[in-house]
């Protein structure tokens, strides 16, 4: 698993929501907030990781997690996942 | 008198309880001294001002001190006050000062950007009450007034002249034209709904207030006047994310708990509601959506087997009107939703059959009635007379229909079956599915338009278009996000070719939702 590996299974699951908004995935930075952004709700953005758990087989501790301030960002929440995997 | 009017309630609780903490926000605390002296400075600001006495006062800010006291001076001084939201568009915040005829705005220094789109409406004079650089305000609007805080005010205060029957806030729920309906709650519905309240709970002084509600969201005034009339600190989360508000219940020391139950499965799914977490809270209240049992005992079990309280209640009926208390000897439910409970000491209820528009059995739209229980809505005949009724097997009583279908059990506890008319719920808002396709017929220059509550993991607005039209999805989408509120704003716009019509030739909502499936 790795840092790419995870982006590009976010923006997979995210694809109709983007067209939505007209977002193209290449122009999805690292910074950008998908719950700040209204791309997806809180509730939208915890399944979102439920679905990225259950992918990559780990399990998120959402309360130290949540205390990041960049938890909702694209690369917030890689970093997050990429930890975990390194522990 | 006096009891029935909120102004004087909470003078007694500024001067009852004095050196109590009364607000902690992040780690600032005030005390009820505090609060007392910056609201009245408020409202001898408004008394400064030559906006029309009858008149609701708006509240535009973040949730700071400033925006609490601006309630509480709104009051002293005798107005209705009228609360804004940040979070709305420009276009909702100004629909709602027209339709209210607000003539004065307090404003707190993070409402700065929104005060200023507010402000291009020179066919106003507001009056701004501001605790900022009036200078910079003045030369920018000169057309609007800028009215100071002054630096010492008597603690004796302003003569409260405000009557039982007159507005303490007005807040809008979703309508069905598109246009917001105001809803005027008066100083003796809302005194009625906290004499039971502080009578039939015990709230103490050193409880610490959990304040999770917007403040356009009626279940806010529960948190405020609760709170302070019981002489404890109300405790307001310092950043607005949903994702950490286990760490403020900890944090915080909050012990009483008043939420929509939205943020208890958003709690559930992040994992947190183990055995014990919130081992300081000592009453949990639920408000706003129908309340999933399952995660009535997820929370029981993380409050330690204490009592979860579910309440019931329109805005029209003044926060909640029923209780329901979930605890191991009682958890009434019907389809994995919990019970609304009986129906407050001292209000009326009345089940309507609804092709009769008589009394009915155990089945039927709820109608309310009572000391808690508006009886018009602001300025719109037309709508009152829908809503509030009269039936003759009871005399002498108005009704406000809720819409909501229950059943009634024996004990008189009452079971929540679905909706009667386009009105859905979307954590905790009231959405009016026919003022969503207001705004996309607008936007997409078509007449039919139908949108539908989906719910799938999560509850979701889908609007199905169909005829001419000139833009795609994203555009409705981004014209939508123009009018209305973030809640509001549909997920997906699907294009038809024809839409399903039923025997009445309306447009058959359960056929396009069923084609969601297919």
């Amino acid at each position: 698993m790795d840092r790419g590996e995870i982006n590009d299974y976010i923006i997979e699951n995210l694809k109709d929501k983007l067209a939505l908004f007209d977002i193209s995935p290449g122009e999805i930075q690292k910074d950008f907030d998908l719950v700040k952004s209204g791309l997806l709700d809180s509730m939208a953005f915890i399944d979102l990781l439920a679905d990225v758990e259950e992918k990559f087989q780990l399990e998120i501790d959402f309360e130290k997690a949540a205390e990041e301030d960049d938890f909702t960002s694209l690369g917030g929440m890689i970093n997050i996942i990429m930890n975990l995997g390194n522990a | 008198m006096n009891k029935e009017i909120l102004a004087y309630r909470l003078q007694e609780a500024f001067l009852k309880y004095r050196d109590n903490a009364a607000i902690q926000i992040g780690n600032k605390v005030w005390t009820f001294e505090d609060l007392h002296i910056k609201s009245l400075a408020i409202s001898y600001a408004i008394q400064q001002s030559s906006a029309g006495e009858n008149t609701p006062v708006a509240i535009l800010g973040a949730k700071s001190f400033m925006t609490f006291a601006g309630i509480c001076g709104s009051l002293l001084a005798s107005r209705t006050y009228m609360p804004l939201n940040l979070k709305f568009p420009a276009k909702r915040n100004q629909k709602m000062l027209t339709l209210s005829a607000a003539g004065i705005i307090i404003a707190d220094d993070e409402s700065e950007s929104m005060l200023s789109q507010l402000l291009t409406d020179d066919t106003v004079n507001y009056q701004v009450v501001i605790d900022a650089d009036m200078a910079k305000w003045s030369n920018e609007f000169p057309e609007h007034r800028f009215i100071p805080l002054m630096d010492n005010v008597s603690l004796s205060g302003l003569d409260i002249t405000a009557h039982p029957e007159n507005p303490a806030y007005l807040l809008f729920t979703s309508g069905t034209t598109g246009v917001p309906k105001g809803v005027p709650v008066s100083n003796k519905n809302v005194t009625a709904y906290l004499d039971y309240i502080l009578s039939a709970w015990d709230f103490r002084e050193d409880d610490r207030f959990s304040q999770t509600f917007d403040l356009t969201f009626d279940l806010s005034v529960h948190d405020i006047m609760v709170c302070w009339l019981s002489g404890a600190c109300l405790c307001v989360p310092d950043d607005d994310s949903p994702f950490r508000l286990t760490s403020y219940i900890r944090d915080q020391r909050i012990s009483v708990w008043f939420s929509v139950p939205t943020v208890a499965v958003l709690m559930h799914k992040m994992r947190l509601l183990k055995s014990n977490t919130f081992a300081k809270l000592r009453m949990s209240f639920f408000c706003g959506e129908p309340l999933p049992a399952g995660i009535a005992d997820q929370w029981q079990e993380a409050v330690g087997g204490r009592e979860v309280v579910n309440l019931y209640g329109p805005t029209e009926t003044t926060i909640a009107i029923s209780a329901y208390a979930w605890n191991p000897g009682n958890k009434k439910n019907k389809n994995g939703i919990v019970c609304l409970g009986k129906i407050f000491e001292g209000q009326r209820h009345l089940l309507l059959d609804m092709e009769t528009l008589k009394p009915a059995g155990e089945e039927g739209e709820l109608c309310l009635g009572g000391s808690q229980v508006i009886h018009a809505y602001l300025g719109d005949d037309k709508l009152t007379e829908k809503y509030f009724i009269r039936v003759d097997e009871i005399p002498g009583e108005i009704w406000y229909r809720t819409g909501d279908l229950v059943r009634e059990d024996e004990d008189g506890d009452l079971f929540f079956l679905g909706r009667a008319d386009s009105e859905v719920k979307i954590s905790g808002y009231r959405v009016n599915l026919f003022e969503i396709d207001t705004a996309i017929r607008k936007a997409a220059g078509t007449d039919m338009v139908a949108s539908v509550l989906v719910d799938k993991k999560t509850p979701a607005i889908i609007s199905f278009v169909s005829g001419d039209h000139s833009l795609g999805e994203s555009e409705i989408i981004h014209d939508c996000k123009k009018e209305l509120p973030w809640y509001m704003i549909p997920e997906r716009i699907i294009f038809v070719d024809e839409m399903p019509l039923t025997l009445n030739g309306k447009i058959d909502r359960n056929k396009l939702k069923q084609s969601l499936n297919g």
